[in-house]
């Protein structure tokens, strides 16, 4: 009743026009900003018209009669996280694909063109599950490359698997992707593979006896390192003292590692994407905990050191990529992308450009953008040379790869020995 | 010298006309009261002088200024100040705050000066309680100044309410049935309190159901009917004009 | 500044028995709780002195302060401005978000006949676009935030406590008395509280309403630019998300103090913190958010006006 008096009292001041035209042109200007903000980091429209009136009339295949001296008009989908709080992921996956697709495009003139439809996820399944409808009804990919996170795979795998068509995880680490079925592939290493690995090397130096762990209870990823880790730990015969966990986007770990600092563990295993994986590695040190810190397939990010700063030091990992290795393959995908984006490329950026590097292979092996024939090649793909390293595929599709330890020494990861 | 006259003023809600062409006027140090049947437009016309719902046609002018379209504040700033029929305290505050929150607009340091305190805004505070403490020994209420204003019973919230409206050092006080839920002889001293600010030439305007009260409280009623002014006059005149008596007819015995 | 941190030096738990460690954990607990909490009262003031003036929750604090403190850490790490100076630029960027917001979303619509709802709305409108702002203009990346000139640890006994934890503690209990006492002893804090109870008899007293709630808007904003840059030091980073599930935390201690009052809001800050944290302690901590939620249904089953509010006012 009171504020309905009120507003009466405001109609007829006479002083409302001036603030009215102020607001609507500031309101204005702030859309404008935010919009433009948005035009980068959306879903993209198709990127190129060409593929247009070939991909229209059938559901699995494209540009099947073509001729001989035509290109292979491949068009694929990605689906990331490109916005909210987990877009870093995603934006470093779009940098290593267009990267990929520049070089490919270029070196395959005449042979193969590839054009990239982007979906964004928001790191939401919902969202995941309609971006990838969308890719497969509308668009007519030939593939789709992503999801980012490992729980949006578990989500679409089976959409796709149904709609037969190829899904590339580049960086789904958890157990049991390759078992939703057979068009589910993926070049990242499972983190049953890359984690006990670190575990087992940094045990023959130290001769650890007992273990805490800490992870992300909430996030499917996380969860699957953890588990990896336990029995890693079980199988190495540590006493696991204390098992902690927080939940995704916490920032405050003082109650958990108060407890494990209580403990006194000989090595601390941690579980989680690099953001709170940074902050817990960075509380844990500030107080006062002592132990080894191994991470989990998470903590292959530059961006580690800028949160983790010193404390990162001694942080004990396995990774498939480090932009430290004395490779030329490995150092000229650096340069190029450093030059292209002015940062150095992380885990993801570098397996999304493999990633796209063996969907080019495999497509030409295929001969034409038929999601089939795509499917088959990729399951018989041996021995590809990618800057994260050497890939096969096992019967299941299973990536066969070799992790590196690495230990974290003046803001960077170094080889552990 | 008028100190507020109020001229053809029409307010509309709607369709409904809730004030319909009224004027008249007060005379410095005047006491006037309002008088008409429930719903016959008294509150609204209150609400059109301080601000809240400005007319919809008409003009109000408070001593030699149009006040119909200045926010409230600034008209109170002007020197207008009432209370309300139903206790409108800031009833988590003190006592003492009530009345020191009248003082806002008569102190120099200003909303925003007075952020924070310099030897200055200090002196001006001390002023305020002092003058506070003072308005509120004259309602007989200095004896609370520290409790919340909540915590009063009713008639001592309708006196707290007065010296609040006080303290804005006004030249007209709009009451708004001052003397209800009032007992017989907390009605008296009200009159009483109420007549003594006629020292300070203060001139009232006065909304009141009880006859008693505001016949012998007024040197001038103006009577109100279906929102037009129906009579004006003393307080003689107006009990015995015929329009007046046919607007109260069949409810004499509880007006009186 | 860890150079040792591979080695096991053992920490000498040995010494200190039983009970007496478990003593000390629940204290350090405490401490940490109150960290916490700290940070949440102050975000809670924000929306608190926001709700006292204008009956309405301002979906876009969390955005505005995280906002302002991002970009007084930006200030620090790109142009290697001292602390002290990133404490200002924050309160400085958050109270001119804060006045936009103001003239944007809420000053429009109070001159309207609107539904009552409309200006929360228009907030949740002013935080998405925040919220893409920042993704533009910093990314969505946590950004590492110095703690450096408070690295140490002081020793209690058992308990140890970082040095950056006294200091925000410190800061907050500081800031908040001040507050409390400007609140309590200055016109202008009399003009706000008048104008939280009433906003019309306040008009109607002399006091001008439409500057008061520009000023308490101001003031909300840069009182949470302080808390961002508190954030920043108790978690040693900084992202844009924050601002969200923060700001859930604040809009929480908002009605667990009694909506609209500011000691209330202080004090159940504080509880939030303790309780959310020893119920990771003690309980499970998967169960954090829950278990402090579900305190807060409890006391409203206790006491629906909430820890400190008035009969009235719920």
């Amino acid at each position: 009743m009171m504020k309905r008096q009120a507003t009466e009292k405001f109609v007829n001041n006479n002083k409302t026009k001036r603030p009215f035209a102020l607001w609507a042109g500031m309101m204005f200007l702030v859309f404008a900003l935010a919009l433009t903000g948005c035009g980068g980091g959306g879903t993209s429209a198709p990127a190129n018209t060409p593929d247009q009136s070939a991909g229209t009339d059938t559901g699995t295949t494209q540009d099947e009669g073509q001729t001989a001296g035509q290109p292979i008009e491949a068009k694929i989908g990605a689906v990331f996280i490109l916005s909210g709080s987990a877009a870093a992921y995603g934006e470093a996956q779009r940098n290593g694909l267009e990267l990929a697709k520049e070089e490919l495009n270029a070196a395959n003139e005449g042979k193969l063109h590839l054009s990239i439809v982007y979906e964004d996820t928001g790191g939401k399944k919902e969202s995941a599950i309609n971006a990838v409808n969308k890719l497969i009804n509308e668009d007519q990919v030939v593939s789709i490359i992503g999801p980012t996170l490992s729980s949006e795979m578990f989500a679409v795998g089976p959409v796709a698997n149904e709609a037969e068509t190829p899904i590339f995880g580049i960086s789904n680490t958890v157990e049991g992707i390759n078992d939703i079925g057979p068009y589910v592939f993926r070049n990242s290493l499972p983190e049953s593979i890359a984690v006990p690995t670190a575990m087992k090397v940094a045990y023959e130096k130290y001769h650890f006896k007992t273990a805490a762990l800490i992870y992300t209870n909430n996030d499917d990823f996380s969860v699957s390192g953890y588990e990896t880790m336990k029995k890693t730990a079980k199988d190495l015969g540590l006493d696991i003292l204390t098992e902690q966990s927080f939940a995704l986007n916490d920032v405050d770990f003082s109650a958990q590692l108060t407890k494990i600092k209580e403990k006194n563990p000989d090595v601390l295993l941690v579980s989680a994407l690099y953001k709170e994986g940074s902050l817990v590695v960075k509380s844990a040190r500030e107080m006062g905990i002592d132990a080894v810190i191994i991470g989990g397939n998470g903590f292959n990010n530059p961006k580690v050191f800028e949160i983790a700063g010193d404390t990162a030091e001694g942080l004990i990992v396995a990774t498939p990529f480090s932009p430290e290795k004395q490779d030329p393959k490995v150092q000229a995908f650096v340069q190029a992308y450093e030059a292209k984006y002015g940062k150095k490329p992380d885990q993801f950026a570098a397996q999304a450009y493999d990633g796209l590097y063996i969907m080019a292979e495999s497509l030409l092996k295929a001969g034409a953008a038929d999601r089939q024939k795509l499917r088959d090649a990729l399951a018989s793909l041996k021995d590809f040379e990618g800057v994260s390293g050497k890939l096969s595929f096992d019967e299941n599709r299973n990536p066969i790869g070799e992790a590196v330890v690495v230990v974290a020494k003046d803001g960077k990861y170094v080889p552990f020995e | 010298m008028d100190i507020l006259r109020v001229e053809h003023v029409t307010r509309k809600f709607g369709g409904l006309i809730a004030l319909d062409d009224v004027s008249f006027s007060i005379e410095k140090g005047e006491i006037v009261g309002l008088i008409g049947p429930n719903g016959a437009g008294k509150t609204t016309l209150f609400n059109a002088i301080t601000g809240v719902f400005p007319p919809t046609s008409g003009s109000i002018v408070f001593s030699g200024m149009a006040i119909d379209h200045l926010p409230a504040h600034r008209i109170t700033a002007l020197g207008l100040a009432r209370t309300f029929q139903n206790i409108r305290l800031f009833k988590e505050l003190s006592v003492l705050e009530n009345v020191m929150i009248g003082r806002h607009t008569r102190t120099k340091s200003g909303t925003f000066r007075g952020m924070f305190k310099t030897p200055f805004e200090r002196r001006e505070e001390e002023e305020t309680r002092a003058r506070a403490y003072d308005l509120l020994a004259r309602v007989g209420l200095k004896k609370r100044a520290q409790d919340t204003a909540g915590s009063l019973p009713y008639g001592e919230q309708r006196r707290l309410e007065i010296a609040r409206a006080l303290a804005t050092e006004p030249k007209l006080l709009l009451l708004d049935e001052p003397a209800a839920g009032m007992n017989e002889s907390e009605t008296h001293s009200l009159q009483d309190l109420l007549v003594s600010f006629r020292e300070w030439g203060l001139s009232m305007l006065v909304v009141e159901h009880d006859m008693g009260f505001v016949m012998s409280l007024s040197d001038r009623i103006v009577c109100l009917n279906f929102g037009a002014k129906i009579a004006e006059g003393t307080p003689e005149e107006v009990q015995a004009h015929p329009l007046v008596i046919e607007a109260y007819l069949g409810r004499e015995e509880e007006a009186v | 500044m860890r150079k040792d941190c591979l080695r096991f030096a053992k920490y000498d738990s040995d010494t200190h028995g039983g009970r007496g460690r478990i003593a000390a954990m629940f204290w350090q607990q405490v401490i940490n709780g109150l960290t916490v909490g700290s940070t949440y009262s102050l975000i809670a003031v924000g929306y608190t002195l926001i709700f006292g003036v204008l009956g309405m929750i301002n979906m876009a604090h969390g955005q505005i302060f995280i906002f302002g403190a991002i970009t007084a850490l930006l200030t620090m790490t790109e142009l290697g401005w001292p602390l002290w100076l990133a404490f200002i630029i924050s309160v400085v960027v958050s109270s001119i978000l804060g006045w936009i917001l103001e003239l944007t979303a809420f000053k429009p619509l109070r001159k309207k006949d609107v539904p009552h709802l409309a200006p929360l709305i228009s907030t949740i409108g002013f935080a998405t676009v925040l919220d893409d702002l920042m993704i533009k203009l910093f990314g969505a990346d946590s950004r590492a935030f110095p703690t450096e000139p408070f690295g140490g640890r002081v020793t209690f006994g058992p308990v140890q406590i970082r040095v950056v934890d006294f200091v925000i503690l410190g800061v907050a209990l500081l800031l908040m008395i001040v507050l409390h006492l400007w609140i309590e002893r200055t016109k202008l804090g009399k003009a706000i509280r008048a104008t939280s109870e009433n906003i019309d008899t306040a008009e109607i007293l002399g006091i001008p309403t439409d500057r008061v709630i520009v000023f308490t808007v101001v003031l909300a904003s840069g009182l949470g630019g302080i808390a961002g840059i508190l954030l920043g030091l108790a978690y040693g980073a900084l992202m844009p998300s924050m601002g969200l599930t923060l700001g859930f935390k604040g809009l929480a201690v908002l009605v667990l103090g009694g909506l609209g009052n500011v000691p209330g809001a202080m004090l159940g800050g504080l509880i939030l913190g303790v309780v959310e944290v020893l119920s990771v302690a003690y309980g499970q901590s998967t169960y954090r958010d829950a278990v402090a939620f579900l305190m807060i249904m409890i006391i409203f089953f206790i006491r629906p006006q909430g820890l400190f509010g008035s009969q009235e006012k719920a």
